[in-house]
């Protein structure tokens, strides 16, 4: 009879059975028989009562005949909303029936959408909470790049000002003397120190932008380290360290990029001999150990403590800033230790037993499937003939640096010439070929590739020698410089060492090609 | 570099763990024909001030172990020191490192890198309040 009416009805033939169906289903309305064996219908709707699950549902008593007064007064107290009288008016059921359905639609839908609301206040609040974390996320990276900035003027300045009290005595000495030899000596260490720097910071910007490429090749760990060590020596010998070096005979073969597996183990030395009171103690110890091989640069210094230890390897992380602003870092060198031993497929740990008690940094690298003969070092013989100096054509826009490295090739013995743009370059060297031209890539109005293609073009200067020069070294402004047609491609500032070794080769290839002529 | 004070030469003592700061700056400062000493740390800067009697001491602020506030407190409660003028030199130049080095007793506050010019018109100001 209800069915037709869209409606579901269960039926219990006992009230424990009821009790039962109550528990597992939402209901409407209860219509319960008074008359039941064992429990009857007040003590089921007091049972119902009590229980949250059920206390809501509507019940109507279902009376055999007219009920009198104290049995409805009883079913009233026991949540009754309604008396039916048997046998059952079809109509009069149909009709309360689909109140109290109604009713039961109406606080489904309230509960639904008090259900949305919740879920909305919880959703708001997980965002604001999103939010709030995000910023305070922010403010904490804003106060970490504060506090880099200024370290960073402070560490800028530490080398600078000797270099400026060394311009100021060699202007009072006229440059003479013994000690103005010093002076400049001093000048070229703390110099070398400044570009250092400014090297480790290009270098970690450009390896978390993922902007550098190993080149990998098959090399003996041994190879690395030594290079290393030489870089690291001066450090180590200048604060009265002993230095053990323990390494096996064989060669420890990696998949590695030579330079910057150095560059790795030569910042974890400078650590350890910073990082250590003078006449301390440092080792590196290269060890094979399983299918991995194992660098490990451990020191009797400062040590580190253990909350310490697993930051020391974020940028910008400085151990203890009170000794580390005394001491110089920026707070890069583990962090580009980590991400350039990472990107060769290895892992980096830091160890100590806390403060004064030494410091131990273990590299571990997948050792190579190639064969030893693989990595022997290539050494070309040494040319000796006749060499004549070299024209030389700087192009670089900055009056100072193109004025500098003028002197410095007139003081190897070449001839060197200057122009500050690209267009003034490109007419000298068509009316006069040089031998070498040095551009600038970054030169205003007309840039170095620029300028180098124009040259290109230029039939007299097809054995001219074009070498880029930039403040940007990584492998994808190499490509473009060969792309546009340059021989060679350094990196400012160019040392005089490497500049009078790529000039010797240039000489030895003209050398050779006129005697072979 | 004299063992004993001198008559009458200004004598400046560097505080200062940069050595090649260190130095130059001394080498400055005798070429503008003042004297000086350098001390490498506070321990040493307190271990010598005694016997150098210097007329101006150049703290460097970033000392390693103890600091160059807390010597330039130290060294301020020492009554032969009384005529000392007190140089804080720094690589940080903003208003609240002025402002903690002129509440630990300094009485100029140098940035470094530090121009020649702003060192001889120091110095020579000081030699001259002594006569």
């Amino acid at each position: 009879m209800l069915r037709r009416d869209g409606l579901v009805s269960l039926k219990a033939a006992s009230a424990r059975e009821a009790l039962e169906i109550l528990l597992k289903e939402d209901v409407a309305l209860a219509l319960l028989d008074v008359q039941m064996p064992e429990m009857d219908g007040f003590e089921l709707a007091e049972i119902m009562r009590g229980n949250e699950r059920t206390r809501r549902i509507p019940i109507i008593f279902l009376t055999a005949g007219s009920a009198d007064r104290t049995r409805r007064f009883r079913g009233y107290e026991a949540g009754a909303v309604d008396f039916l009288e048997k046998p059952l008016e079809p109509d009069i059921l149909r009709s309360k029936v689909r109140i109290f359905s109604e009713l039961y639609q109406q606080r489904q839908q309230i509960n639904d959408q008090m259900d949305n609301l919740r879920a909305y206040a919880e959703e708001n609040l997980r965002l604001l909470q999103e939010s709030r974390a995000a910023a305070e996320a922010l403010q904490d990276a804003d106060r970490r790049k504060d506090e880099f900035l200024a370290t960073l003027a402070h560490e800028l300045r530490n080398p600078l000002a000797p270099i400026r009290n060394g311009l100021q005595i060699l202007r009072m000495s006229k440059g003479d003397g013994e000690r103005a030899e010093e002076v400049r000596g001093m000048m070229d260490r703390q110099l070398t120190h400044l570009v250092r720097l400014i090297d480790d910071l290009l270098d970690v910007s450009r390896v978390s932008q993922g902007k550098i490429d190993l080149r990998r090749e098959p090399i003996a760990l041994q190879d690395a380290v030594n290079a290393a060590v030489e870089a690291s020596r001066p450090l180590i010998e200048a604060s009265h360290h002993s230095f053990s070096l323990i390494m096996p005979e064989e060669p420890l073969l990696v998949d590695g990029d030579m330079t910057r597996l150095a560059q790795v183990v030569s910042n974890l030395l400078n650590n350890a001999a910073k990082y250590t009171p003078e006449g301390g103690h440092v080792t590196v110890t290269v060890q094979p150990a399983g299918l991995q091989a194992e660098i490990i640069v451990s020191d009797n210094g400062l040590g580190i403590a253990p909350d310490m230890l697993p930051k020391v390897f974020d940028l910008f992380t400085q151990v203890d800033s009170s000794i580390d602003r005394s001491q110089g870092g920026l707070g890069v060198g583990l962090a580009l230790v980590r991400k350039l031993v990472e990107m060769h497929g290895g892992l980096v740990l830091a160890q100590s037993d806390g403060p004064g008690a030494g410091s131990r940094f273990t590299i571990r690298l997948p050792q190579s499937r190639a064969t030893a003969g693989a990595a022997a070092p290539r050494q070309a013989a040494p040319f000796e003939g006749p060499v004549r100096p070299l024209n030389i054509l700087i192009v670089d826009d900055n009056v100072d640096s193109a004025q500098t490295t003028r002197w410095m090739l007139d003081l190897i013995g070449h001839a060197a010439e200057v122009r500050h743009d690209g267009r003034e370059a490109i007419e000298a060297a068509a009316a006069a070929p040089p031998d070498v031209i040095l551009l600038d890539i970054g030169m205003p109005g007309m840039n170095g590739y620029e300028v180098c293609r124009e040259l290109r073009r230029i039939p007299a200067l097809k054995d001219t020698v074009l070498i880029a020069q930039t403040g940007w070294g990584q492998e994808s402004d190499r490509q473009q410089a060969f792309d546009a047609g340059f021989d060679h491609h350094v990196t400012k500032p160019v040392s005089l060492d490497l500049v009078t070794g790529l000039l010797a080769d240039v000489q030895k290839a003209r050398a050779e090609k006129m005697t072979g002529a | 570099m004299t063992e004993t004070p001198t008559g009458d030469i200004l004598r400046v003592m560097i505080v200062e763990d940069n050595e090649a700061l260190a130095q130059t700056t001394g080498w400055l400062i005798e070429m503008l024909g003042y004297d000086y000493r350098l001390a490498g740390s506070a321990q040493q800067a307190l271990a010598d001030v005694t016997a150098y009697a210097p007329h101006v001491m150049m703290l460097d602020l970033g000392l390693p172990g103890m600091n160059g506030y807390d010597l330039c407190r130290a060294l301020r409660a020492n009554p032969g020191l009384k005529d000392t003028v007190f140089v804080a030199q720094t690589g940080w130049g903003e208003a609240e490192h002025r402002r903690m080095s002129a509440e630990a007793g300094f009485h100029h506050h140098l940035v470094k890198p530090v121009y020649l010019e702003a060192l001889e018109d120091m110095l020579n100001g000081i030699a001259k309040a002594r006569v």
